[in-house]
């Protein structure tokens, strides 16, 4: 190994490792940007940053009132007039490309990321 | 006229180069990284820009990933343009090293045409799914670049020193 060699092995780990630092950085400022997207009967009803602040929305539904809640990057549905409960018990989504759906009410709750879901595209 | 041992050479080179490429292909990646491989197939491309220049690296390079998809059913997939582009890229790179900047050893040479193959890919990659957060994935790669780069690399150079012991191929010059 002559000393060139052991520049450019030591200018790539640096590159490595600034590149790395900077994707954490990147990572951490961009992380609190995930969305729900509300939709009633198909249409857009809505679209909820899930902060970490706890917060209440009312929607109407098909049966009647329903209220969602968000607190810590999640989303719940916390009340609504459907027969069986089976969005409530849903409990908490949070993760892109999850989703809370309620039939009777024709309401569908999905999160999504800016852009990126955990899979972007597979290839071998 | 038609240099017949530089020739045979060459055809002997594609056949290994061809013959690593798709071998490799076969192993099992032990890593939870896809993507990362020894890079054994580029031996050969160092052994040609080395012996030959550029124009032979290049032209070895490019037939052995042809032929090399060609066997292994990925031609014109996904991962036959990543190779490609990788390839070509680390080829011009490890010529520049070679042949332009002197104080490299084949080892370092070696260590530039692994990242800058992993370079070369991940651009290729990003162009393919028209998206650039592929590039997270760059210090994984430069990481496992420079130690394959380096194992290739110092498997390289005993190889070439006993090629020009023996005599059998000359140092191309210029």
């Amino acid at each position: 190994m002559t000393r060139a060699d052991r520049y450019l092995i030591a200018g790539v780990l640096c590159a490595a490792l600034l590149a790395a630092v900077l994707i954490v950085f990147r990572w951490q400022t961009g992380s609190g940007r995930t969305c729900a997207v509300i939709k009633i009967q198909g249409e857009l009803a809505g679209i909820i940053e899930l902060s970490d602040k706890r917060k209440t929305y009312e929607f109407r539904g098909k049966t009647g009132p329903v209220i969602l809640e968000v607190a810590g990057k999640r989303i719940r549905m916390v009340e609504a007039t459907c027969p069986d409960r089976i969005c409530v018990m849903h409990g908490w989504i949070e993760r892109a490309g999850e989703s809370i759906v309620c039939v009777p009410n024709e309401i569908s709750i999905s999160i999504t990321a800016n852009g990126s879901a955990p899979l972007d595209a597979v290839t071998r | 006229m038609i240099d017949t041992r530089k020739l045979v050479f060459f055809s002997l080179l594609v056949a290994m180069g061809t013959t690593l490429h798709v071998v490799e292909g076969m192993i099992p990646n032990p890593f939870p990284l896809p993507g990362v491989k020894l890079g054994l197939a580029n031996i050969v491309t160092v052994v040609a820009v080395y012996f030959y220049g550029l124009r032979e690296g290049l032209a070895v390079t490019v037939a052995r990933v042809f032929l090399g998809s060609l066997i292994g059913g990925m031609f014109l997939s996904p991962g036959f343009l990543l190779s490609l582009t990788g390839a070509v890229i680390s080829t011009l790179v490890m010529s520049l090293l070679l042949h332009g900047a002197p104080g490299f050893s084949i080892k370092g040479v070696s260590v530039a045409g692994a990242i800058t193959h992993n370079i070369g890919q991940l651009l290729a990659a990003s162009l393919i799914l028209r998206s650039s957060s592929i590039f997270y994935y760059l210090p994984f790669l430069l990481l496992a670049g420079t130690a394959t780069g380096m194992i290739t690399g110092h498997r390289l150079s005993i190889l070439v020193a006993r090629l020009e012991k023996t005599g059998i191929m000359c140092r191309h010059e210029g």
